[in-house]
């Protein structure tokens, strides 16, 4: 891991147009690239990227690999692929202005888009980031594309996190994670927040059964992959995990659930190409085949739990999501 | 004139409207000027559609609409009001959404390439469609395709290409819908097929195979369809002795996993009827307990057409009384 990120250090400040115009053509949904008016968002997109290598302060700590991955991108999820970066950099760039570093702007652009927008929500569609700031609202996902878009206008790497289900309460979640060069960290639009790593759901965050990082390009040791899309489990950072293991693999697929909203609602799974997963300790529900049969596994923390899925009903009453196992 | 009154009528055109109206266009910050531009411009026929689209469609949608899109649906659907009801004139055929797709005008276009094309039936344009355009997987970022994007590039995901039938059957003058269902079963799960409004009544399109049918609704508006694709029986469900804040779910067993019926939610207040399939569904009663985790109630119940079965929710009897219904 090191030596990967002594090399990627390495090659820092050598990308120009062509190499990030190639990376974006080649980690792009295909819909981004059709047409005149996507070639021309994509290549403005490029150039105020590079620009903010140039201009930024915190410019030349950013690697390649980082820069490519988590500046550059026109887009953050399923938004509409719009014109954003001018308008966001015009907005931002006064508000970093005297940052003494890159934490300290990370939390000024936080303060700055509290004041801009509010959490409403809105509608399953989500809305273009423009939009967003036109409206003045937008639901948490659009509230993150919203955040995320105006600290990449000013070359501050992020990429979006979130957790499909909440153990501790009926919803879920979608925030950004930073780059620093001292690592990632989370944040979440405030005015309040005095430091990376600390957020109203902070607390809420430790109970959580899975989160995931969104990498539009293919990573190594990646959970899963969605195409060119890489799901990267980074549950360790926010909860105490412990690993669940299938010693031998599954015939069937394992789909493994918390409740939320009443219902057994799937987080991940396990086959025969994935026989594990790192996950926050605490109460699953494992189901599998037809009819379909089910388990109610504690994952214990700081620990590997092995599991072979052995036909079994469901009881008529139990406990689930408990927290930490128990 | 005639049909403005009709219209008019249906659509309860009362004093109050206006301000309806202008809370509406207050809550469309960025397009307000557009509607207003557009309403003043109109009148008649014309004037209705666009006071109706503005009243019912979703907030993303009045801020995305354009005049050319509003000209475009308004103008194609009245072109083809004719004898249609309605109900169904305003909710399947000026209504031009079908999904997630962006809001464009499409109705010129796609009249004028399938009429090049010879398209005389419903089964005509699916059959067209069937033989002349891909299917391809779902990119995990990016939006959906418009509908004549779809016919741009040649290819579309499986819920690309429902847009573009459904947009098209609308954009020759046939209203069309989107009906979801859920199947039980090994190979069950949710899937959706449009239906067409043809000789007085309601025509699927391509249908799937019925069997394992439990739940079936019209898409955007939520209306229950089940009775008119398979043979139905009631489940009532009784309240329970529970404290504090539960909730009911009904889930139906598929491959791996009980998949929530999330658009059939039993009341929990109250006993409640629900018509559904003939099959086996998992019921579940659902509290967040103060100290953390969550309690579960399980039951599985069998629903039979043409019978009543009754659940008593959270009881410790495992018999659920069946019923003849009257």
């Amino acid at each position: 891991m090191h030596v990967l990120i002594m090399l990627l250090l390495s090659v820092g400040g050598v990308l120009d147009y062509d190499d990030c115009l190639a990376h974006l053509q080649a980690h792009s949904p295909a819909s981004d690239l059709a047409g005149e008016e996507h070639a021309s968002i994509i290549g403005e997109n490029v150039r105020l990227a590079l620009w903010t290598r140039d201009s930024m302060p915190w410019g030349p700590s950013v690697p390649d690999s980082v820069f490519l991955r988590y500046v550059l991108p026109a887009r953050v999820s399923q938004e509409p692929l719009v014109r954003w970066r001018p308008r966001f950099r015009e907005a931002v760039l006064p508000v970093v202005r005297g940052a003494e570093s890159m934490e300290e702007a990370i939390l000024l652009v936080s303060a700055w888009a509290d004041s801009v927008i509010d959490y409403r929500p809105t509608q399953f569609r989500d809305q273009s980031p423009l939009v967003t700031w036109s409206s003045g609202i937008g639901r948490c996902e659009e509230m993150t594309v919203f955040f995320m878009d105006a600290l990449r206008s000013v070359g501050i790497p992020c990429r979006q996190v979130y957790t499909p289900w909440w153990t501790t309460v009926d919803s879920n979640h979608a925030w950004p994670e930073v780059w620093t060069p001292g690592g990632w960290r989370y944040t979440d639009i405030s005015a309040e927040q005095e430091t990376l790593n600390s957020t109203w759901f902070t607390e809420r965050a430790r109970g959580a059964a899975l989160v995931v990082a969104i990498v539009p390009d293919s990573v190594p040791g990646a959970m899963s992959f969605r195409g060119d899309v890489s799901v990267l489990n980074v549950t360790s950072s926010y909860a105490e995990t412990g690993l669940l293991r299938c010693p031998e693999p599954p015939e069937e697929e394992i789909t493994v659930s918390v409740v939320n909203y009443g219902s057994y609602r799937p987080i991940t799974s396990l086959d025969s190409a994935r026989t594990q997963v790192e996950l926050g300790g605490g109460v699953y529900l494992l189901s599998w085949g037809w009819p379909v049969s089910s388990a109610r596994v504690t994952v214990a923390a700081g620990d590997t739990t092995l599991f072979r899925p052995v036909a079994g009903v469901l009881p008529e009453r139990c406990v689930m999501n408990v927290e930490g196992g128990g | 004139m005639i049909a403005a009154v009709i219209l008019a009528c249906a659509m309860g055109l009362t004093p109050g409207a206006d301000a309806e109206i202008d809370s509406l266009l207050a809550e469309t910050q960025g397009n307000a000027e557009m509607w207003n531009d557009y309403l003043e411009g109109a009148g008649g026929d014309t004037l209705e559609c666009a006071l109706h689209l503005l009243r019912e469609v979703p907030r993303l949608d009045r801020l995305e609409m354009t005049p050319q899109a509003l000209d475009d649906h308004i103008g194609g659907a009245l072109s083809h009001r004719g004898s249609i009801p309605d109900s169904v004139f305003l909710d399947c055929l000026l209504w031009y959404r079908v999904s997630r797709e962006p809001v464009t005008a499409y109705r010129e276009r796609l009249a004028l390439f399938w009429a090049d094309h010879g398209v005389e039936s419903p089964d005509d344009l699916s059959r067209w469609m069937a033989a002349s355009l891909d299917t391809i997987p779902r990119e995990f970022l990016g939006g959906m395709q418009p509908p004549a994007g779809v016919l741009e590039s040649g290819a579309g995901t499986g819920a690309e290409l429902q847009v573009l039938l459904v947009a098209s059957l609308r954009s020759l003058g046939w209203p069309a819908r989107v009906v979801k269902g859920w199947f039980a079963g090994p190979d069950g799960g949710e899937r959706t097929w449009a239906e067409v409004w043809m000789d007085g009544g309601w025509q699927a399109v391509d249908p799937p195979d019925m069997e394992g049918l439990v739940l079936a609704v019209e898409e955007s508006h939520g209306m229950p369809l089940t009775s008119r694709h398979a043979a139905t029986g009631s489940l009532l469900t009784v309240p329970p002795q529970w404290e504090g804040d539960f909730r009911v779910s009904l889930n139906l067993p598929v491959r791996g996993r009980w998949l929530p019926l999330d658009w059939a939610i039993p009341a929990a207040e109250g006993p409640d009827t629900l018509l559904l399939g003939d099959g086996e569904l998992l019921v579940m009663l659902t509290r967040r307990l103060p100290a953390g985790g969550v309690e579960v109630w399980h039951r599985f119940v069998r629903v039979k057409a043409g019978t009543a079965v009754r659940v008593e929710l959270g009881s410790d009897s495992t018999e659920s009384e069946a019923e003849k219904e009257d």
